[in-house]
């Protein structure tokens, strides 16, 4: 299990619509991935209410957390999403 | 007796607000369009209130109250989605009557918004409706024309 932490720019946080993209990059990857916030909730990275559910804002730093398969591979994916989208 | 079988086996999404139904992927937005978010139905709302579709559980408010996932018993997720890029509103123009958690059975109110207001600011106020589960199901059938009436079914799905 590996993880990388990443601050939010974009400005409404993870709403529903990007949080779809995020969900459909994740569901190509062969990890789990796990989107943890700073005040202890988690969510899968595939499901885009859990996603919605964290409430993630601008500003906030999230961990992602990547588990099983080609574990570097996933978790750079993600965080080259996140740094394109978020 | 089989043909009925059969048919029972489709679940019904009703109609969550009026105004004319569109099909889904004429919605700008490619998340909406392509399917990303899940396969539905869109409506171009002539009314101001979102009712329920579903028997369920609403699963998300989102905190800008213009997105809202409920839960059926049946087991879909639902995305109702009020307008494009409404996001960017931050609240103004929603009010919520559910909180997240909460027991709703189907046509109970959930959403009211100010769709005057909505269109003067600018934004396109198609509100797709979707299954973002829809890898879990065969079929997923919506009427893609014509006019929405609460209640009245707007796509049929099969497990």
């Amino acid at each position: 299990m590996i993880e990388s932490s990443y601050t939010i720019k974009e400005e409404n946080g993870i709403h529903a619509r990007p949080a779809g993209f995020l969900v459909k990059e994740v569901k190509q990857l062969d990890s789990t991935i796990t989107v943890k916030t700073c005040d202890g909730k988690s969510a899968a990275a595939d499901k885009l209410f859990a996603l919605m559910k964290l409430g993630v804002k601008q500003g906030d730093t999230i961990t992602i957390v990547a588990e099983g398969g080609d574990e570097q591979k996933s978790l750079d994916s993600v965080m080259d999403f996140m740094s394109n989208n978020f | 007796m089989e043909q009925q079988d059969a048919a029972k086996k489709y679940i019904n999404i009703l109609s969550p607000v009026e105004g004319e139904i569109v099909p889904l992927d004429s919605i700008s937005d490619p998340a909406f369009s392509t399917g990303i978010m899940g396969l539905g139905a869109a409506i171009v709302p002539s009314a101001d209130k979102v009712f329920s579709p579903v028997s369920g559980v609403v699963d998300t408010v989102f905190e800008t109250l213009h997105a809202i996932g409920l839960k059926s018993d049946d087991g879909l997720d639902i995305l109702i989605h009020v307008g494009q890029n409404t996001v960017e509103l931050k609240g103004k123009c929603f009010k919520c009557y559910v909180k997240e958690g909460q027991r709703i059975e189907a046509g109970d109110p959930l959403l009211k918004f100010n769709l005057k207001k909505i269109k003067k600011l600018g934004y396109d106020i198609t509100t797709p409706i979707t299954i973002t589960n829809s890898d879990e199901y065969s079929e997923i059938l919506p009427v893609v024309s014509g006019r929405s009436v609460i209640g009245e079914p707007l796509i049929k799905i099969k497990k």
